[in-house]
Parts: structure tokens; C-alpha cells; sequence
């Protein structure tokens, strides 16, 4: 969390679209917003700031999804994950599971069921104390 | 993802919960089952009674589940119900009894039954569960009726304001046609239809819908744009034309098999087709011989 005890939210999907959607979405519910559609800046990012849940596509050039959010719990386990995909497939709904995903989202997606997914992991961060 | 399957007791709702288990296997959306019965039989209007206990929809909408179920092997579905919690559940109107249930380890799957006029409460029940896809079964041939109530599927069609995948036949989808005009189709549509293309791994026909004068150049910004999109996602596509005024030919002589996908947003070409038309879009799509998918 922040300073103002903000929940702290990376969006990364190399669709402007999405990250276009999101971002005003989430800030209006109160959350702090970064967004990326570029997944190496997005890991630099990721290794100057913890971010308290992730939300990242897994398609993507340069660094794929599954590098990145393996390299995101590598470096903050507490950190959620939230894989969004419009290309999912049961191999990689379970390959995210087992890199310690929290959820496993497909699109297309309402803004509710995200919404919904995010609020769940802030749930469980404030269960284990986080 | 969340899918709602609209379901009832015939063997075409069958079919389509073959369509939806390969859906959910691979997308693992949360799923909603429902079915609708006459307002009549709502207990909760006639305390005291029972929901009609033998009617064959609550039995099916269990074998669906059952079914759904067993599709995964021991210890590695996201469904199995296997996360308790308490919950306050309405007995009826006055009496509430918290009761222990079990819920998906991962993903929620519902099966819930409704009371009232079948079509609407399945749209209710997409907004309510806020889906991004409704699945239900047909009829096949050149026709889209359920048994007990024909015009169902076409109401829901012509109602919806998400994506509908009618499922008219059992077969496997080796082809998807993809009907688009330059009426910005939205991120929602392309998204499906990647879904459709990764899950069965069916070849992608893009057809572009233009209107008077045959191929214009006008055509070809989005057109490019769409086959871009696709490229770059590495799903492989075919790019062809017809005109608006010769679609339902061209429906009838070259889709014959695989998967329709109808680009029917509120600006499209075939939605202001339809307004102009005394055929409602739910008619035209009964009479495709394919299984449909309306995109919206």
C-alpha cells in the first residue's frame, strides 16, 4: 500500500486498450494505478516499487507473462497476481496456478469480474496481515 | 470470463454442454446454469409448497452438473466443490437458515433455477451474473427452436447485449467465419473470437461485409487492421469479401460446417440490415445451418 494506505495496482497488457479501460476504473474505486503496455519496462518497475497486486496478460513480445509474473513473486510472494488472456488454455491456466497465481482470468471480461478478482486478493493480503 | 449456459431438458441443451465443458476447460470462467420455469411453479409464491420436485428441468440442470463435474480428473478442477462457508440462504419470505455450502475451489460454478418467462430471465440473469457470454443449445437444420417454447434462442438473440453462442450440432469446429464490417468492432469481439480460435484450433476466415459497389478501398484500413491483429497474436486468417445484399447467399452456398461469428453491434452493417428488415437478427441466425456465435 501507499503512504495514504492505497492499494497499489500494475496493470500490464501490451494492448493501450486495456490498460485505457482499467486504469480510470480502478482509480475512481480508489486504488493507485500504473499501467504498462511495454513488459520490460513494466519489470523494471516491478523492481524499483513492490506493488501489492499485479495485473499483467500473458501473450505479450520481450518478456511473456509467465517470465514476468514468475519474476514478480520471485521478488514479493505477498505481492497478488492476476493473470488476464485472451488466448487461455487449460496448460496455461494451471502453469499460472502453479507459479502461484491468484487468479486466472479470460477475456472478453466485465470491469466487475476484475473489480471483483482484485478486491478478493486485497481480501487475503489483509488476512495474512499484509 | 463468466459464461451463463441456458439450459432445459432436451437433448440439444446437451449438445451444448459439450461446447461449454471444452469452453470452461480451457478458459476456467465461472459459470452460471440456468434454467427457467413458469412463474406458477415459484414455491415461494405458495408457502408451504414444494418446488415441483419431478420436473425433468431440475433433473437435467443436476445431470449437467454431474456431468460437468466429472469431466476433470481427480484433484484438478477448479470447480470441485470443495471450499466451505456459511452462508444466509432465504428458505422463504420471513425464514433464512445459515447453512454450511460448498462452493469451486477456484471458480465458481452455480446452478440456480428462475421463475417467469424464460428469455427475459435469461437475460436477467446474464446482466445479474455479469456475463460475457450466453451458451445455449437449438434445434439444428434451418431452424433454432427450444421444444417447450420455440422462439427462446431468437429472443435471446435479438435481446442480448453480450456475446450469444448458439450451438446448433455436436460436431467439431474446424472452421470459424468471422463476419465484419468497418463499424468499429469492439475489443470484447476480436477478444472472443481469439478465444474460439485457440480453443478449437479452427481455421480463421475473416469475411468483410461491404455495401454497394463490391471491394472499395475504403474496405481495407480495418479490414488490414483485423488480419494485423490476428497476424500478431499468431492466429493465421484468410481475408474475404461479400456484399451486405448478398450475405444470406453467401451464408447459405459457402457456410456450411464450423462456427458463424456475427459481428452485431449496435452500428454494424448487419444490425442496420436488420432494422430495416422485417426478420429480426434471432430469425436470420435460426435459419444458418452452423452453429452461431453473435458477437457483441
Amino acid at each position: 500500500m501507499n503512504k495514504e494506505g492505497k492499494t497499489r495496482i500494475l496493470i500490464l497488457d501490451d494492448e493501450p486498450i486495456v490498460c485505457k479501460r482499467l486504469k480510470p476504473t480502478f482509480e475512481k474505486a480508489g486504488y493507485e494505478v500504473e499501467t504498462f503496455t511495454d513488459s520490460a519496462r513494466a519489470l523494471e518497475r516491478a523492481r524499483e516499487q513492490d506493488f501489492d497486486v499485479v495485473i499483467t496478460d500473458l501473450k505479450m513480445e520481450k518478456i511473456d507473462g509467465m517470465q514476468f509474473l514468475s519474476e514478480v513473486k520471485e521478488r514479493s510472494p505477498a505481492t497478488e497476481v492476476i493473470v488476464i488472456t485472451g488466448f487461455a488454455t487449460m496448460e496455461t491456466a494451471k502453469e499460472s496456478f502453479q507459479k502461484g497465481v491468484f487468479d486466472f482470468v479470460a477475456k472478453p471480461f466485465k470491469i466487475s469480474e476484475i473489480m471483483d478478482a482484485v478486491r478478493r486478493a486485497e481480501e487475503k493480503r489483509r488476512a495474512a496481515g499484509r | 470470463m463468466r459464461i451463463l449456459f441456458a439450459a432445459d431438458q432436451h437433448i440439444y441443451s446437451a449438445h451444448a454442454l459439450q461446447a461449454l465443458k471444452k469452453l470452461a476447460e480451457n478458459t476456467w470462467a465461472d459459470l452460471t446454469f440456468v434454467g427457467v420455469l413458469d412463474k406458477s411453479q415459484d414455491p415461494s409464491a405458495q408457502p408451504g409448497a414444494a418446488v415441483a420436485a419431478a420436473h425433468p428441468l431440475l433433473d437435467a440442470l443436476a445431470r449437467y452438473r454431474d456431468e460437468f463435474l466429472a469431466q476433470w480428473p481427480e484433484g484438478e478442477s477448479p470447480y470441485a466443490p470443495t471450499r466451505q462457508a456459511h452462508e444466509w440462504i432465504s428458505l422463504r419470505p420471513g425464514l433464512w437458515e445459515h447453512m454450511q455450502v460448498a462452493r469451486g475451489a477456484m471458480k465458481e460454478l452455480k446452478v440456480r433455477v428462475r421463475f417467469g418467462q424464460t428469455a427475459p430471465e435469461i437475460l436477467a440473469a446474464a446482466q445479474e451474473e455479469s456475463c460475457s457470454l450466453i451458451v445455449m443449445g437449438c434445434t439444428g437444420g434451418e431452424q433454432c427452436l427450444w421444444q417447450d417454447e420455440p422462439a427462446v434462442p431468437q429472443k435471446v438473440v435479438d435481446g442480448a447485449d453480450v456475446s450469444v453462442l448458439l450451438v446448433k450440432e455436436a460436431a467439431p469446429i474446424r472452421k470459424l467465419f468471422v463476419c465484419l464490417d468497418d463499424s468499429d468492432v469492439t475489443q470484447d469481439a476480436l477478444e472472443m473470437v481469439n478465444q474460439m480460435a485457440s480453443i478449437t484450433g479452427a481455421e480463421l476466415d475473416v469475411v468483410g461485409l461491404t455495401k454497394g459497389g463490391g471491394i472499395k478501398r475504403e474496405v481495407f484500413p480495418w479490414l488490414n487492421a483485423v488480419y494485423d491483429y490476428y497476424k500478431d497474436k499468431g492466429v493465421p486468417a484468410n481475408i474475404r469479401f461479400s456484399e451486405i445484399d448478398e450475405f444470406q447467399q453467401f451464408i447459405s452456398s459457402q457456410v456450411t460446417e464450423g462456427l458463424l461469428a456475427l459481428w452485431l453491434g449496435k452500428k454494424s452493417l448487419l444490425s442496420r440490415l436488420f432494422q430495416k428488415k422485417t426478420d429480426s437478427i434471432g430469425h436470420f441466425v435460426s435459419t444458418c445451418r452452423t452453429s452461431v456465435l453473435v458477437l457483441r
